[in-house]
């Protein structure tokens, strides 16, 4: 029996988590942060995918309903610093920010992990779908078994040694069978609809959400080139584009026109066709490992570029100071510079880094 | 998870409803419990439970019972102070001090809205106001000066009979929230000097959801509730029997154990107090005397508030952060700026508070957990992210 702490969203997946490890005997209790004051964006009745207002209150009934301690830590202020202030920043930066990777690093798995410990817990589970075995040389991260509910990628900035003290109940999982969990296990969120947002951004208007925190004098809008050259257009802000997009561009043109690069010094957004996209090879920066120590010589492994892309064949080469070099067996569509990429041996989440650039056969620098 | 028995050290939060309480309040739950105001016998043995209970208030006010309006808690009682006070429709000035209870300072923004000239009164290191501060505060047009009788932080009690005279000689009305004083202060001196009064039920052990407000014989304070004429026309809403009958009770007991509790439990208080700056190094005590005999107020260096209260309750202490903000960004409060609290204790406050109940097996058990507590939490290093 261990002393175990639940991260609580109050969403189904971390409440069965609980209820799990309740079920176990473990001495269970929940903690839950408040990442974000629903109050600065008028959403006090919006339900997000975490630490609504709403949310809380469920975290506390399903806590209740499990006769385990709960405690509630607001937090806002170091995630609007941390999370939040560095989203807006990348946008402006004409890249696409990754707020879960970091949060998992610098929140859940750093001050909620601290704090957890603290309060005298052996571990912290969550509810994560991810797969972890500890007592060799370094912990051993695998994506969850339920491949379409996996959530390794967002594991990997997270400090290896972190792991040393995490649970995730729900590795050996699949959605479905969460579900039936908690009903049998009789947790009252378990008919609970999923949010795929942004905690922070629960009505899904990202654009909205930027804009409002640009500076007076900076709407980033600016032209809309052809990879030729050619004007085709203007757009209203760099922040509402990511390369690879389509929408949103307002072009009429004989063939579909992609984003493929974002220029900030001009606010000039680059489009090109589907095949301009292609890149083969991009460099990471900030590279964390996990299941393995850090490669000092090229390895191969499987890249995945963001979440739900199918991982291609890479061979990975250390650049030094935390950098690799990802080449890519077949060119790979719409690589986004802010965007993680991780690496995996089969489903062994190997480690990751921060896409800096990218290049291919027709877009070089 | 199988917590052990919890000692219970969060009195100013609320007391728990007391057996005295209970018992008086369970004939009014169940049955034929109908409207004090209706003319049929029912009625008649509702009226005559309320207006007992009022009896009871009055006893502890030392104050005619007539002159005692039920509301629904402390909350109300103090917005009916304030509002009251005023007049209707509120103008002129309103001297407060900056240490008062939200039920206090909130009413008071809102009449900032509405026109009234607010001055808060600072305090001094000690969280005390000064008398001769509240004289330099008073204007001609000033209708109202409300000081809480003592705070809820850190406990410090205030000169009130001295502050109501020069409320009084000024042409004002005195208000004081004795919300956080009522188990522990004689209270019949504060009414004396004062125009209005206002506690609270739960924090005397008696049920939540009721408190009383004390108005001078003679003085017309418009009803911030107006309704259906109960109570004179001073607050309407039908009397909640069994909520009245209990907070009855509850204060015929705080009478009778009074002076004793307030015997005991300083000595508890100040064990603890001594103990805890003893045994953890970087500790603090906030406040000075004359204080509550029941507060005791501590800040821990380099210690987040809330997650001691967190570590606590895990450990079977239950207890409360003072002026602290989980992140560790400390927002002070005006307590803590006007008690001079170094910054790196301002995230770390803790409010042991006790109560009519408290043991000295409490205390022991408070002693034994809370130094390993704050060790932890400093060991874990919650200060900042990276």
């Amino acid at each position: 029996m261990a002393r175990v702490a639940v991260a609580m969203s109050g969403g189904v997946d971390s409440s069965t988590a609980a209820a799990l490890l309740r079920e176990e005997g473990h001495e269970v209790f929940g903690l839950t942060l408040q990442l974000w004051d629903y109050t600065v964006e008028n959403m006090a009745s919006g339900r997000g995918r975490c630490c609504s207002p709403a949310d809380i209150a469920d975290a506390r009934i399903v806590s209740d309903h499990l006769d385990m301690p709960h405690y509630v830590f607001d937090h806002a202020a170091t995630f609007a610093d941390h999370i939040v202030e560095p989203f807006v920043q990348a946008y402006m930066a004409g890249t696409t920010p990754s707020p879960c990777i970091s949060c998992n690093r610098l929140v859940k798995f750093d001050m909620l992990w601290r704090l957890a410990r603290g309060l005298g817990a052996d571990f912290l589970a969550t509810g994560h779908y991810a797969r972890l075995e500890n007592g060799a040389a370094r912990p051993q991260l695998r994506k969850g078994h339920d491949h379409a509910k996996d959530q390794s990628y967002f594991l990997f900035d997270v400090p290896a040694e972190r792991f040393e003290n995490v649970l995730f109940p729900l590795g050996e999982l699949a959605k479905d069978e969460v579900r039936a969990a908690a009903r049998r296990l009789d947790v009252p969120v378990a008919d609970k609809p999923e949010s795929y947002e942004l905690c922070f951004i629960p009505d899904g208007d990202k654009n909205g959400f930027v804009e409002r925190r640009l500076p007076a004098d900076r709407r980033g809008d600016g032209p809309v080139r052809h990879l030729d050259g050619t004007l085709l257009g203007h757009h209203g802000g760099l922040h509402r584009f990511t390369v690879g997009q389509r929408r949103g561009l307002g072009l009429t043109s004989a063939e579909p026109l992609f984003v493929v690069a974002l220029e900030t010094e001009t606010d000039t957004l680059i489009v090109g066709p589907a095949e301009t996209l292609a890149a083969e090879r991009l460099e990471a920066r900030a590279c964390n490992w996990v299941s393995i120590e850090a490669p000092t010589a090229p390895l191969r492994a499987a890249a995945r570029i963001r979440h739900r892309h199918d991982e291609a064949g890479a061979l990975i080469t250390p650049l030094g100071d935390d950098r690799v070099l990802v080449e890519f067996d077949e060119p790979q569509r719409a690589v986004a510079p802010g965007q993680g990429v991780a690496f995996y041996d089969g489903d062994l989440l190997l480690g990751g880094g921060w896409i800096e650039g990218a290049s291919g056969a027709k877009l070089l620098r | 998870m199988n917590a052990p028995a919890t000692v219970y050290l969060d009195y100013n939060a609320s007391a728990p409803l007391c057996a005295a309480a209970a018992d008086a309040m369970q004939p009014w739950l169940v049955g034929s419990v109908c409207n004090p105001s209706s003319a049929h016998r029912s009625g008649q043995r509702s009226r005559a439970a309320v207006e007992q209970a009022r009896g009871r208030v009055a006893e502890l006010f030392g104050c005619p019972p007539a002159a005692v309006v039920f509301t629904s808690g402390g909350t109300e009682a103090d917005n009916a102070a304030i509002w009251g006070g005023l007049g209707w429709p509120p103008r002129g000035h309103l001297v407060i001090s900056a240490i008062e209870h939200p039920a206090i300072t909130e009413p008071a923004a809102a009449l900032r809205d509405l026109g009234v000239e607010v001055t808060l009164v600072p305090v001094d290191g000690e969280a005390r106001v000064d008398p001769e501060a509240v004289r330099a505060a008073l204007r001609p047009d000033t209708a109202l000066v409300s000081i809480m009788a003592a705070n809820n932080e850190v406990g410090s009690l205030q000169p009130i009979e001295e502050i109501a005279a020069i409320a009084h000689d000024g042409g004002a009305l005195f208000h004081t929230d004795a919300v956080q004083a009522a188990a522990w202060l004689d209270l019949r001196p504060l009414i004396a000097a004062a125009d209005l009064l206002s506690i609270s039920s739960h924090k005397i052990a008696g049920p939540m959801g009721i408190g009383a407000l004390y108005v001078r014989p003679g003085l017309d304070l418009p009803p911030l509730l107006r309704g259906g004429g109960q109570q004179g026309g001073r607050r309407g809403g039908t009397e909640a029997t069994a909520s009245m009958v209990g907070f009855g009770a509850a204060c015929a007991r705080t009478q009778a154990n009074r002076d004793d509790a307030v015997v005991r439990v300083v000595a508890l208080r100040n064990r603890l107090e001594a103990s805890l700056l003893g045994a953890v190094e970087g500790a603090r005590r906030n406040g000075g005397e004359p204080r509550l005999p029941n507060t005791c107020h501590m800040s821990f260096a380099r210690c987040d508030g809330n997650a001691l209260v967190a570590r606590l309750d895990l450990d079977g202490v239950a207890a409360s952060a003072g002026a602290a903000c989980a992140s560790g960004v400390a927002h002070a409060s005006p307590v803590m700026d006007a008690l001079g609290v170094p910054p790196d204790y301002l995230a770390g406050t803790l409010r042991l508070s006790l109560g009519y109940e408290t043991t000295a097996a409490d205390i022991d058990r408070a002693i034994d957990v809370v130094p390993a507590a704050v060790v932890a939490l400093r060991e874990a290093g919650l200060e900042a992210v990276r």
